[in-house]
């Protein structure tokens, strides 16, 4: 038995037992291993070792799929070659989506049914604020809503000024809180007056650390 | 539902059918890419198994592979197999995910263990041997590893290996060797106890 032909029996009796090994390689070592207790002695080990497989982990393929689809948000594949023989032999290719919104008659009448209740429940709700705005008009206004001759201002105030003063401040200048505080510690006031002037005056309190006039879209 | 030899699900059971999958995917056919999907999920995931614990980062892990042959399915010329070139992109994701992490990879045999009173004499040798290759593989470095799940439990050819972890077949043979020496001595007579 020579050295070498063992030790490469050896290094490659994992490949004879996962029936993977072909060609002369194959005939080496099966030729080796007739004469070789210890190589077949260990082909035999590796064999319970193959058959001792770890149980296979507990995932959920479905769920992953569904993470990775609808198909209709994969990504493009990188390059499409347009390859007009094979594409009018494919299937047609179809998420699920498509699917729904394609033939199915039941689907289609639910859909249209859903959206006239959505939009009658839009229409009711229009019709109420429209009657409760024209009631009193002096009401909350939205911040969007850019109707109306009043102005907008944003004014910021310094952290630690007393709401006694922040009240005296907004009394004086004779606007109204209409918005806030913001995220940012902002507030929005509303003016029948001119907002650069009115602007102008708050800057001059010393709590006051800004004060801007909104834009016509509400915004500065 | 139709099962002509053109069902993507038939074509994902064959390494021919296989290739020809991967050129549908590459033409946008997403039909074809679930039934690639499907036959891939269960295999990269005992493959990642050994990687990492976590379900989430092993599911993780297969869907960045499998977007990543849909996206590049186009690139794949047929020059390895299939299953070649996608276990060689997870193989690569999930070196590239774990240092991200730095999880280390624990035995995880104990909290299995009561599980096993009930179960027959035969059968709980079965699983006691499973644990032990288990917990011995867990010991071994990540590329040595790596090279014996691919060589045992997905039936890699030593080419095969060379190319998914890109490096010379010698350093496979090596490193499978080092492997078997190290779980001998981890698995202390376990294996021939039982021939």
């Amino acid at each position: 038995m020579s050295e070498h032909a063992h030790l490469e029996a050896q290094e490659l009796l994992p490949w004879l037992a996962n029936g993977t090994l072909a060609g002369t390689e194959l005939e080496r070592v099966q030729a080796h291993l007739k004469g070789c207790a210890q190589c077949r002695a260990d082909l035999a080990a590796l064999h319970t070792l193959r058959a001792a497989a770890p149980a296979a982990p507990d995932l959920d393929m479905e769920g992953a799929l569904a993470r990775l689809l609808p198909p209709a948000e994969l990504p493009p594949a990188m390059p499409r070659p347009a390859a007009p023989g094979t594409a009018a032999a494919l299937p047609p290719a179809r998420g699920w989506r498509a699917r729904l919104a394609a033939n199915d008659a039941r689907w289609l009448r639910m859909a249209v049914g859903l959206q006239c209740c959505a939009i009658a429940v839009l229409a009711a709700l229009l019709l109420r604020a429209a009657g409760s705005a024209d009631a009193d008009a002096g009401a909350y206004r939205v911040l969007g809503a850019a109707a109306g001759a009043q102005s907008q201002l944003i004014v910021m105030f310094k952290p630690d000024t007393p709401e006694r003063e922040l009240r005296r401040i907004v009394l004086d200048s004779g606007a109204r809180i209409v918005g806030g505080p913001t995220a940012t510690g902002a507030w929005v006031l509303g003016t029948e007056a001119a907002p650069a002037a009115l602007a102008q005056r708050l800057r001059g309190q010393a709590a006051v650390t800004l004060a801007e006039p909104l834009g016509a879209e509400g915004r500065p | 539902m139709d099962r002509t030899p053109d069902d993507p699900a038939i074509l994902a059971r064959t390494a021919e059918g296989e290739a020809c999958l991967v050129g549908r995917i590459a033409a946008g056919d997403r039909r074809a890419f679930e039934a690639l999907y499907r036959a891939y999920f269960p295999r990269l995931g005992r493959f990642l198994q050994r990687m990492t614990r976590s379900t989430a980062l092993i599911e993780e892990i297969v869907n960045d592979t499998l977007l990543a042959v849909w996206r590049k399915a186009a690139t794949f010329d047929g020059s390895s197999k299939v299953s070649t070139w996608i276990f060689a992109i997870a193989y690569r994701r999930a070196c590239k995910a774990l240092q991200a992490v730095d999880e280390p990879v624990e035995a995880g045999g104990d909290e299995r263990e009561g599980l096993d009173a009930d179960r027959p004499d035969w059968q709980f040798e079965r699983v006691r041997l499973a644990q032990a290759v288990d917990a011995a593989l867990s010991a071994l470095p990540l590329a040595q590893r790596t090279a014996f799940q691919l060589t045992f439990y997905h039936d890699m050819s030593l080419t095969e290996i060379a190319d998914i972890m890109d490096c010379p077949v010698n350093t496979i043979k090596t490193r499978l060797f080092h492997a078997r020496k190290r779980l001998v001595l981890l698995l202390d007579g376990q294996l021939e106890a039982r021939q």
